[in-house]
Formats: structure tokens, sequence, C-alpha cells
């Protein structure tokens, strides 16, 4: 049950406390520090561990990545379709590594299982499309918001 | 029987059984790399480590015989400590590279490791590398990952009954390969790849495929020839990816030979007919269910038309299709047909040593336990001829003027047909086929029919009904 | 045409633009108003200070679709932003914006209409706006627009009532329900503090009155805390619900205009309409010794000036309490108006009326 609260006279009587409100708003009107971010131009700073936009992770050029398909059975939105493949320079490399980002949920568990580094959620939170995206490996190979 | 302790839990036993098979019984796990129960015991891993009292130091599980009143400790701190410095031994050498093999997820090096090992390294030394031989279109070799259990030796000698495999040079620089160089002779290769506790032997066909863990597992028959090898159809969505033998002691022991293990090859070749199609000018058409079931029923209805059946199908269909004639085509000819040369179960016979037999169709025994005649001289000369199989039964000379084909067909194969129906290959359907021993055996459906086909009982079905209504795909 | 009507035509332009300015303006004041108060920044990208953001709205406004909902009585449907927005024009033709001024043997009234019921007249013409918001929200046929239209019929009579009353101490005391005579008579010194001159603005000899009008005004103009009408928590939108592009716009420009013409009747009820700021007499002096004009109509141009400035103060008043206050419940709305306001404004009335039997006011 909700407590019963007897007001005193005073507060009774509103028109001190809506005096005292006004004042509140009119000092934050004044004074008070604005908050608002002017994005384009201004931007906040993310935390390194902010889950983002995804990338895959190069050394000299070539992919850190083994397609030892850990992301895909750890993701739990099913988003990461990798095919696996042989090389001369690579045992085994992704001939296809796809993100459908529609789908993903940026829960980080594929960077986390990842034992190679090679998958990293960088802090690039813009990522609106027009038309249903899926990442394509040479997509994800531009070292977009490299975290290091 | 004799009784010994393990764990404090009395087990009886055999005499002259070892102390891991004893320990299984009493649901106590040894962890092991070179044991296998199909092969000789050689006590060269030293992961068995077990205590027995009254001995002054760890005995080898494998090696050592339980007799009456043993007291066995398999978990004591003096053998856990005895199991991590093997497993720090063995993996000295071993590559980090889990992330590429593909024995990753079942492999018993990492099992072992994870249960038994410990979780840091202590040894910085550069690990050692090898240049790889080429072992033959079966088996990738990568002698950076082994431990030299040398199972795959003994396999070879034992099992496959060629000693190609050997273990070159001593200690740190050993190398298991082949003698000189050579590729894999044995026709029994895959079993390497199931025997190799490591990645250091792994199959060319399944390689990079998919990861283990990701395989759906469903226990069923071999269809490849008449010994009926039990195996496991591994497969992902309406994928199959490989086949494994299952252990089975009174039909294929272990083992599985490469013809078996490969043959669900071709149930997913592109050249598969997955839809009822019609020769036309110039190729085939394809046509549409109804088209096809009322097609044949204009061929057959009320004649006598000659039935050959592959001795592939299960007992179930031949029955079916037994009854299909002797209720629509009384007194027509029925005739199985299979392997070229072979129409009778006296005729078939061990191909090797080992498991193959002579018979390439499954069900020859079943076949002619119904009574089925089979068809000699392997050619046919009839007025119309309806042909029944599931792919696996080698396909005599046809000489007739209609040709109804119903089954698991390529197009290679369909030259002689004038119509066919698709049906399920041994993947795709439940049934029981028996083997040349007589046992009876079952085949589970792994994956979903590919394409349009259908059944053969629902295709036999359609013929019976008036007309023809086909229901939509299972 | 006579310079009579010359001059009523171009008063009747001076009104029409002025309402008319005031809605962008007010739509400015409101968004950035009500930003600053958040800690916000509000529109600021379309003009210096985010000015023409206002013009952006307009323009919006005019170009969007305009679509008429199907289940709709179409002929009230369409009159009633209509019915909202004339009266509320209409309203402002009997407020004084600047004193009277003789020049040349011609009297120039600044009003629109001197009319004899004046004050009176104001209220019967806000009254006609509350037909308008039930017509909008009959003839939207959706239940959230008619309980949105109901609960605006039942607030505006109940606080019309409170309205009323609040002023008529006022009309007692000054003898008149002329607007023009009642800004004039505030004129007088009501008495002198240490050299200074208190006026005798209405505020000052009616306080109580003043604060049930102005609470009764903002009830009256569907504001919040009193905007139970659009009550966009439990009524989505009220009564303009169904309406989109210019006739919503309409109905929000009927509410700043209500606004304005509040914001007027309260500057020249009760702070002496257009009676010259304190101070600005002073300036009016200086001006017309520097620029040699006549310092009548040097009066008459700061008259108008601290008009706007007093009018345009209590907008801005709308608008920060509007940010300040949150909405009231139905019921307590009612019990604010029948159980509080009501038996106060007899009070007052009882009061003045005594007061000014003894001779004090």
């Amino acid at each position: 049950m909700l407590a019963q609260r007897k007001p005193g006279i005073l507060n009774r009587f509103y028109l001190i406390e809506i005096v005292r409100g006004l004042w509140i708003t009119l000092r934050n009107f004044l004074f008070h520090e604005k908050v608002t971010l002017q994005f384009p131009e201004q931007r906040r700073d993310y935390s390194p561990r902010y889950r983002g936009q995804h990338y895959i992770k190069t050394v000299n050029e070539v992919e850190n990545c083994t397609a030892c398909m850990l992301c895909p059975t750890v993701c739990p939105a099913e988003c990461i379709h990798i095919v696996a493949g042989e090389r001369e320079d690579k045992e085994k490399y992704p001939i296809k590594f796809e993100i459908d980002i529609l789908r993903c949920c940026f829960c980080g568990m594929c960077e986390e299982a990842c034992p190679k580094d090679a998958i990293k959620l960088s802090n690039i939170y813009e990522m609106s499309q027009e038309h249903r995206e899926v990442y394509t490996k040479d997509f994800l190979l531009e070292q977009r918001g490299n975290k290091k | 029987m004799p009784k010994c302790m393990i764990d404090g839990k009395e087990v009886e036993f055999t005499a002259g059984e070892n102390l891991v098979k004893v320990a299984k019984r009493a649901g106590v796990e040894i962890p092991v790399f070179c044991y296998h129960p199909g092969l000789s015991v050689v006590a060269q891993c030293r992961m068995c480590y077990v205590e027995v009292e009254k001995m002054p130091k760890l005995q080898t599980a494998c090696s050592t015989m339980a007799t009456e009143g043993m007291v066995v400790k398999t978990n004591s701190e003096n053998v856990k400590k005895g199991r991590a410095g093997t497993m720090e031994f063995l993996l000295l050498n071993h590559p980090l590279d889990c992330p590429i093999c593909d024995k990753a997820g079942e492999c018993d090096l990492q099992d072992n490791s994870y249960g038994y090992g410990s979780a840091y390294m202590r040894g910085s030394e550069e690990r050692r590398t090898y240049v790889d031989v080429n072992m033959g279109p079966v088996i990738q070799k990568n002698m950076n990952r082994c431990i030299h259990c040398t199972r795959c030796i003994r396999f070879g000698d034992e099992i496959a009954g060629i000693h190609e495999m050997v273990a070159i040079k001593r200690g740190n620089d050993i190398d298991i390969t082949t003698i000189d160089g050579k590729t894999l002779q044995t026709e029994y290769a895959g079993n390497y790849s199931d025997i190799c506790p490591t990645g250091s032997l792994t199959l060319k066909d399944f390689r990079f495929k998919k990861r283990a863990w990701m395989l759906k597992k469903t226990t069923t028959v071999c269809e490849g020839c008449s010994k009926g090898c039990n195996m496991e159809i591994q497969h992902e969505g309406d994928v199959i990816y490989r086949c494994v033998p299952l252990e089975n002691l009174d039909v294929n022991r272990y083992w599985m030979c490469d013809e078996g293990r490969f043959n669900y090859q071709h149930t997913q070749d592109p050249t598969r007919i997955i839809e009822p199609k019609v020769k036309a000018e110039g190729g085939w058409k394809t046509i549409s269910w109804e088209d096809g079931i009322l097609g044949i029923k204009e061929e057959i209805d009320g004649q006598k038309p000659t039935f050959l059946v592959g001795s592939d199908l299960t007992q179930e269909e031949l029955t079916h299709i037994k009854e299909y004639i002797a209720l629509q085509h009384p007194g027509a000819t029925i005739q199985h047909f299979g392997t070229p040369g072979l129409t009778s179960t006296q005729q078939d016979g061990a191909l090797d040593q080992i498991l193959r037999m002579k018979s390439k169709t499954s069900n020859l025994n079943g076949a002619e336990k119904l009574g089925i005649a089979p068809l000699m001289n392997d050619t046919i000369k009839a007025d119309t001829v309806v042909v029944m199989s599931a792919g696996r039964a080698k396909l005599p000379k046809i000489n007739a003027k209609r040709v109804i084909a119903v089954g698991v067909y390529l197009e290679g194969d369909a030259s002689q047909f004038d119509m066919i129906l698709p049906g399920l290959a041994f993947s795709e359907k439940d049934g029981t086929i028996v083997n040349h021993q007589g046992i009876e055996q079952k085949l589970k459906r792994a994956v979903l029919p590919r394409g349009k086909c259908k059944s053969l009982s629902e295709v036999l079905m359609l013929l019976t009904n008036k007309k023809a209504r086909v229901g939509a795909n299972p | 045409m006579t310079p009579e009507i010359s001059f009523m035509l171009i008063k009747v332009a001076i009104v029409l633009t002025g309402l008319l300015a005031v809605v962008p303006i007010m739509l400015f004041v409101e968004r950035r108003g009500s930003a600053l108060i958040q800690n916000r920044l509000g529109p600021n990208r379309m003009g210096p200070f985010g000015m023409f953001q206002a013009a952006c709205d307009v323009l919006k406004f005019i170009f969007k679709e305009d679509s008429t909902p199907t289940h709709v009585n179409k002929f009230y449907y369409t009159i009633a932003p209509w019915l909202v927005v004339i009266p509320a024009f209409m309203t402002f033709a009997v407020i004084p914006f600047a004193g009277s001024l003789s020049m040349d043997g011609n009297h120039f009234n600044f009003q629109v209409a001197n009319l004899d019921v004046g004050v009176l007249y104001c209220f019967a013409i806000a009254s006609l706006g509350v037909y308008g918001i039930i017509m909008a929200g009959w003839a939207s046929n959706n239940k959230y627009s008619l309980l949105g239209s109901l609960r605006s019929s039942a607030q505006m009579i109940s606080y019309e009532l409170t309205l009323g009353l609040s002023i008529v101490g006022l009309m007692m005391i000054f003898q008149s329900v002329r607007l023009g005579d009642i800004a004039a008579a505030q004129g007088e010194t009501l008495f002198t503090v240490a050299g200074l001159n208190v006026p005798k603005w209405g505020i000052f000899i009616q306080p109580v009155g003043f604060l049930l009008f102005l609470i009764s005004v903002f009830a009256e103009t569907n504001r919040l805390p009193f905007d139970l009408p659009e009550g966009e928590s439990e009524l989505i939108a009220g009564y303009h619900l169904e309406y989109g592009s210019m006739k919503f716009a309409l109905f929000m420009m009927g509410e700043f205009i209500n606004m304005s013409v509040a914001s007027a009747l309260i500057a020249t009820l009760f702070f002496g309409g257009w009676q010259l700021l304190p101070g600005l007499a002073w300036v009016v002096q200086q001006v017309a010794n520097i620029t040699q004009v006549d310092v009548l109509l040097v009066t008459v141009l700061f008259q108008g000036v601290s008009f706007v400035i007093k009018v345009a103060f209590f907008m801005w008043f709308f608008v920060w309490v509007r940010w300040t206050l949150p909405r009231f419940r139905f019921d307590q709305l009612m019990n604010l108006g029948w159980k509080v306001l009501f038996p106060l404004g007899l009070v007052n009335l009882f009061v003045t009326g005594i007061l000014i039997y003894k001779g004090v006011l």
C-alpha cells in the first residue's frame, strides 16, 4: 500500500514550491552547462572496450584469421559464415568470411573466442546502411578503427 | 570369475584382460594414446599409468593384466603426477595449431591434455618441424603434430596387412613416414585418420570442410558391400561431410574400407538425377511427379513388365515391390541384380582378408531370403522393363522397348532409360539390410532427400492408387 | 478614404501581422527555451542561433501532405481548426497597445475596436474557441480525440467562472470594463515609498485576483500544467490526434495566439497595459530632446514598446512554466478549479467590495 504522507500547510500551498521550481528552471536556463554534443563535429570518446563494427586484424597485410570456426561456434546470433581454404603462404585461411551484420547482437563473444586475435570489434558505431548489409571479407579486412 | 579392485570398486574379469578394459567396465576411465583395443599393446606413450599395490613403480595399465586380488588406484597423487609429466613430454614438440587442425574437437591429445595435463608450458625451446611427404589421395600428413604412438604402424602391420608406415631415425629426430616416401597403398587408408590420436594423419576429403564439433551424427550401416560395416554419418544441415566406422566386433570390428567410407559422395553428386525426367528429343525433359506417375501407369497398367530390382534395396522396399507386383501385375517376372557375375550368396565371399566382400551391394542375402530370382548373364531382353535400385547396384545391359527407372541414378547411368523417377539413397531412408552373415542391421535417415526425390514405397503407393495425387516433399 | 478608416486599416494590419509573427517566434522560443531549461542546446543549425528553424518548421507544415482520414465527419473536421484560430485573432481586437493620441485635431486610439463591453467581449469570443476543440474531437471519430475535447470543454467552463470572477474586483475599482479605460487608469500613482512612485497597477490593488486570473488563463489556453485535453501520456494528442500538416498547424497557431492574447490581457489588466515601464519616461524625454520629434509621438511609440515587452515577458512565462511544472491529473484540476479557485474568487470579490465601501481603494 502506498504510504500516505500528509504535507505541511506550506507545502500544500503550492505557490511557494512552484516559485522554487521556477527558480530552478531559470537557473538551468541561464547558467547551467549544456550537455549536448554537436554530433558530426564533436564526438564522444568511447571506451576502448566498446563493441562496434567488426574488422579482421591483419599483420603485414596477412589476415590473422585461420578459419578455426570458433567465432561462428560461439556466436549466439549465428551471423558469422566462414568457408576455409588453403593457399601457398598460409595453411588455412578463410576463403569466405561473412558477417550478417543485421543479425549481429554485438555481444563480443567472437572477439573473446578468437585464439588468433583476428576478429575484433572496433569503436566505430555509425553503421547505418541503405540496404541489408552483409560484411564481406574484403570489407572486414580494411583496418577501420584499429585498436592495436 | 576372478575379481580385482579398481579405485575401491570390485570388478570381475576374465583372465588375460588388461587393466584399461577392466577399468572401463568399472566405469573408470584411464587415458590412453598408443593403446587401441583392435591393435597390439606396446605401452610406449606412458599415458595409462596406474598405481598397483605392492608394485614399487607406476604401471602402464594397457600392458598390465588384471590378476586375482589386484588393488589398482587410478587417481592417486602419484598417478596424477605421472600423467601430467607424460603430457608435458608429449606436448614438448606439439604445435599449438588447434585452430587449423581438423582433429580439433575430437582429438585425444586435446581431451587428455585438458583432463590430465598442465595448463602451462615450461619449455621455451623451438619446436621441431618436418617437411611432409605426400601420402596419397586419402591421407594428409602433418608430422609436426605426431606423438609417436605408432598406432598407424601397427594398423598397417596387423590389420591392413601391409607394412607401409615405419618410424625412421631415433630420439628427437624420429619420423613416422612411409617406406621410401611412397604413397599409401592400402584400401583401408581412411582408418589411419580414425586411429591417429592427434591431427598428424587427417582425411584429405574432409580437410577444412567443417569443424568436428559442428557435425551431427547418425548411426547407420554402410551399403558398400555385403559386409554391412557399422558406421556413423556425420552431417550438418543436409550435407554429409564424412563417414566414420563404429565398433561392432561381430561385423567390422573397428575398421572400414575406403570404398565404403567415401560411398556417400555419389548421393551428393551434382549429376544425380533429383527430379522426375523423361527422355525427349535431344536430351532429358523435367516433368512433374503427377505426369511421371501417370506416364508410368499408361505404360505398365494391366501389362506384365519385367521388374529388375537392385540388391541394394532394403528388405522393406523389396517386400513392398513384391506385394505391388502380386497386386497390380500378377505373374510378372522379378529379378534382382547387383554385382556383375555374382548371382547368389554362394558365390559371394571375402575379397581380401579384412572386410571387403565380392558382392558390391548390401542386401544380396536379404533379396535371396525374400525369394527373388537373380538376373543371369547381366543382360535382359524384354518388352518393358522397370528398374528399381538405390544407386549402388551395377546396372545390367537392358535390351527393351521401354525402360522405366526408379531410384538413385547419376546422369552417366541414365542413357538406357526412357523415364526416371528419383528415389532415396541409403543416407536418406530408414530400412533393414541383411549382411552376408545373415545379421539384420538398420539403415537410419541422416539427411533429407535431395530435390524432389521420393521413397520407393511412396512411388509404389502412387502407382497403386487410381489417381496420382502427389503430396509435398517430406 | 477618411483618415479614420485608413488608420483603422493600419491598426488591423499591425495587429494581424504582429499576431502572425508571434507564431514562428514562439515556435523558436518554445523549442530553444525548453532545450536550455533541460540543459540541451535545441535546434541551432538553421541560421544564427537556429532562428530559421521556425521558418523551416512552417515550410514543412505547408508542404506536408494534407490527408484526411476516411472515418471522420469531413465538414466539421475541416472547419474545426478555423473555429479555433479565428476567435483567437478576434479576441485581440479590444486590447489597447498604446495610449490615445490627439494631433492636428485628429484623435487616434491605438486599439482596433474600443468596445463598451471591452473585456467581456474578450471572454465571450475566447469561449467560442472551445467549439473548435469540441468539433475537432467529435468529428475525428476517435475515442482519444473525443475524450480530449470533453475534458477541454469541462475545463474551459470550470475555469471561465474563476476567470470572470477574478477581474470583477478590478472592474469595481476602475468602474469600467473598457480595457482602454482600465489601462489608462493604471497610470495613477498608488502610493510613494522612499521617493519611488508605485503605480496603481492591477497586481498591486488586486494581488489575489491576479493570481486567480493567471492560473485560470493557463487553464483557458490549455497550456501546461493544465494541458489535459492533449495529455500525451493518456490521450496521445487529444483533440488534434487525427490532424496533420496545415490543419494541425492551425491548432498550434490558435494555441500560440491564445497565449499572446492571454499575455496581453494579463499585461493590460494587472501590469498597466501600455503604461510606460518604470524609467522609460526619462528615456522618452531624452529621445524627444535629441530627435526634436513631438514628445507625444515618442511617448506613443514607447508605450507600444512597453506593451510588447510586457506581453513578451508573459509569453516567456508561459513557456517557462510549461517546462517547470508537470501536468495535473483531471480530478486535481477540477478540485483546484471548483474547491479552491472559485471560493477564493468569491472571497476576493467580497473583500474588495468591503474595502471599496470603506473607501480604502
